[in-house]
């Protein structure tokens, strides 16, 4: 069965309690979509349940919506669970209407009972359920009630032990007329397709224009002749009403949402002032919202990086042993082999288990709470007007103030933007901020031997780096640019269960695409350096590094065991540079290009999880480019300035 | 429109995509709205449509046009 509905009306919150800890948390194929699904056994049925994403209609607006109708038409589970938030009926019924247009076996679950009693809204369930001919189960997820009852609708649906009639969506004759003129074309042209979809569907689709639907009708025979009929009736729809089609058709599902909605409906006494709506007032004012917003940020940022960089030593000192334990265990094998797996093997196991985990786990943590708690669209709404500077909107606040302290929860934080565009943009933006390691660098180096002032401007440099990158990117990247239009969903006491069971299923997730990544990583680069190819690479290179960059020869070893962590580009130049040695404009070169190259490769691993291996790499390139051609620039304008 | 003013949405003018997207959260013509609040330095405004707030960045406010219910 699948599980449907709009955000923040508590779906994941019935997930996780069919599911419990056994469930798998995913991206679907191919989209940055996450995909959540689980098993359960419930009176000797083994059930499988899929948490589709939360949307508020399905049409072809984000990926998240057809990712979902699409798993509905053409994975068809046996049942569909709407779960419905009954504080907001009205906007809820929306997308049930268009999953019984869908024509698959629905039950509805009308949740946060208690929150509807509390703004004194009360629901009749039966006549609802008959109305929509649908079982309704009322439930408060949050506090486990009415789970088992909609288990056992469930069931009994699925089985066929009840029976019922969903409710056939009428529209106004005149739009009906219409609709019923194309799907005779459909059916009569396009069976194939109507094999999938029900052929309704597609006919109402047509007529609202959806450019997923009109791309799949085009790749079949006939596909033109059965489009040319819905274009024309569109068109004559839209004259008559003056407003384009998917207008007219959304206006039409919200009055038979709004008629179903008020016929149910009793609302009794508005009730009084609640802590939420104190909360909200306080946390979104013009002036008191930001201090608030500033101390949240500056909370998050002291839980995960003083938590993490905690746990990051603690591990560090702890695996630091098994290390060396790891040698002299493998003493009787060839030198060469002993490092190969000491230090590109388990030092990349390392690498993730200290880089990584540590950071990524406080920060599943605090975006599961704040995700549940609310707060993220009002974050979003204070900043949106400064975010909409570089073409992002308020959303994208979050990732970027992440990013000051590591990179890898910042890119998978990209995810809260709702289109790939916005995403990318974001992305961009996000591993061009100088995270925690790059910081070390800065102010370890520039920061100690030439200034703070100079650190300082650097800082500034990459802040407007991020500008030019995120205006550039907003150009590029093709698609629509969307302003900000986002639910702010009441204040809710996120439920511990919830937030733990979610953070543990990403970390799951995490682990398994990261790791492979940077241990592979970590063993090219030791092979490297052990087979002495590394020496060639830093000759072959030497023009560029000593020529375009100005900086010495061996500098370039620093820079490229930078990607495995980017602090170790410092040490490591120590090493090989007596630091003392270098001119100011080298340090400052050198810094710039460690803040600007390609992210480290546990970012690397992020980006790959979060957008595929081509964008991942295109995104590296990019930033090396970049990095290679700022710090060249630097160093000659710098050279002419300084001397 | 001020803070706590209601209003019927006359009809949303702009792309495409957007006047879609805003009849999909319920921005429909016909529709009543309350005006909840006004965000900082031009910031987004916050409205009520039928039970639910929702933020609107000042860009796509501006196109979505209202006639103010007497009150």
């Amino acid at each position: 069965m699948a599980l449907a509905g709009n955000a923040n009306v508590g779906k994941s919150v019935i997930f996780n309690q069919l599911t419990g800890l056994n469930q798998v948390v995913g991206n679907w194929p191919g989209k940055t979509v996450e995909r959540a699904e689980g098993n359960l056994h419930f009176k000797g049925y083994d059930i499988h349940v899929i948490d589709l994403p939360g949307i508020y209609s399905l049409s072809a607006f984000s990926i998240e919506e057809i990712v979902s109708r699409d798993y509905i038409a053409v994975e068809k589970p046996d049942v569909i669970i709407d779960v419905v938030d009954a504080s907001a009926l009205e906007r809820n019924l929306y997308l049930t209407i268009q999953l019984l247009e869908l024509e698959t076996p629905m039950v509805m679950a009308l949740n946060q009972m208690d929150y509807a009693a509390k703004k004194g809204i009360r629901i009749d369930v039966e006549k609802l359920s008959k109305k929509l001919g649908i079982p309704v189960v009322p439930t408060v997820a949050i506090a486990g009630r009415g789970i088992n009852e909609l288990l056992s609708t469930v069931v009994a649906v699925a089985s066929g032990e009840i029976s019922f009639k969903p409710l056939k969506i009428r529209f106004g004759a005149e739009i009906e007329e219409k609709v019923q003129r194309i799907q005779e074309v459909v059916e009569q042209k396009l069976p194939n397709l109507c094999a999938v979809y029900p052929a309704r569907w597609i006919a109402i689709k047509l007529l609202e224009k959806d450019e997923d639907v009109v791309e799949k009708v085009k790749r079949y025979a006939g596909g033109e002749e059965v489009l040319k009929c819905a274009e024309k009736l569109a068109s004559e729809l839209e004259k008559m009403h003056g407003e384009p089609s998917p207008v007219v058709l959304a206006s039409e599902r919200y009055s038979i949402a709004s008629k179903i909605a008020k016929e149910v409906t009793v609302i009794e006494t508005p009730p009084k002032i609640s802590w939420e709506q104190r909360l909200d007032a306080i946390t979104t004012h013009k002036i008191l919202g930001y201090p608030i917003l500033v101390g949240v940020v500056l909370a998050m940022f002291s839980l995960i990086f003083i938590g993490g960089s905690f746990l990051s030593t603690v591990l560090e000192s702890l695996l630091g042993n098994v290390s060396l334990h790891i040698e002299n265990i493998l003493t009787f094998m060839p030198h060469e082999i002993v490092k190969l797996i000491v230090e590109g093997v388990f030092g990349g196991v390392v690498a993730g288990v200290t880089i990584a985990l540590p950071y990524v786990v406080p920060f599943y943590i605090i975006l599961a709470l704040l995700e549940d708690s609310g707060y993220l669209p009002r974050a979003a709404f204070l900043m949106d007007n400064l975010m909409h500077k570089i073409g992002l909107h308020g959303k994208a606040f979050i990732p970027l103030i992440l990013g000051y302290g590591c990179s890898v929860p910042a890119c998978i934080g990209c995810r809260i933007m709702e289109t790939n565009r916005e995403r990318l943009i974001a992305a961009f933006a996000v591993i061009l901020i100088p995270c925690a390691a790059r910081t070390v660098v800065i102010l370890g180096l520039v920061g100690r031997y030439v200034g703070l002032h100079a650190a300082l401007a650097l800082y500034i440099l990459d802040l407007a780096l991020v500008f030019i990158v995120g205006r550039v990117a907003f150009k590029v990247l093709p698609g629509e640019p969307v302003g900000l239009i986002m639910e702010v969903p009441p204040y809710k006491k996120p439920a511990l269960k919830a937030v733990l069971t979610k953070t543990w299923s990403r970390t799951k997730d995490f682990v398994y695409i990261a790791f492979p990544i940077i241990v592979a990583g970590s063993l090219a680069i030791t092979a490297l350096n052990i087979t002495g190819l590394m020496g060639y690479v830093a000759a072959g290179i030497k023009p560029f590094t000593t020529g375009w960059l100005g900086l010495p020869e061996e500098a370039i070893i620093p820079l490229i065991f930078g990607v495995l962590r980017k602090e170790l580009a410092l040490i490591l130049l120590a090493e090989l540079v007596p630091l003392e040695t270098l001119s100011p404009v080298q340090m400052i070169t050198f810094t710039l290009v460690v803040m600007v190259y390609v992210p480290c490769i546990a970012t690397v691993a992020a980006l790959v999880r979060e957008f595929g291996w081509r964008k991942a790499l295109t995104m590296a390139l990019v930033n090396v480019a970049l990095a290679l051609f700022i710090g060249g620039l630097a160093y000659h304008i710098l050279s002419l300035l300084w001397f | 429109m001020d803070e706590g003013r209601r209003g019927i949405i006359v009809r949303a003018v702009g792309g495409y995509g957007l006047v879609r997207r805003l009849a999909e959260m319920g921005l429909t013509p016909g529709t009543e709205v309350k005006l909840l609040k006004k965000g900082p330095f031009g910031g987004p405004v916050e409205v009520e449509v039928r039970g639910v707030a929702l933020a609107l960045g000042r860009g796509v406010a501006s196109k979505v046009l209202v006639k103010p219910v007497k009150e």
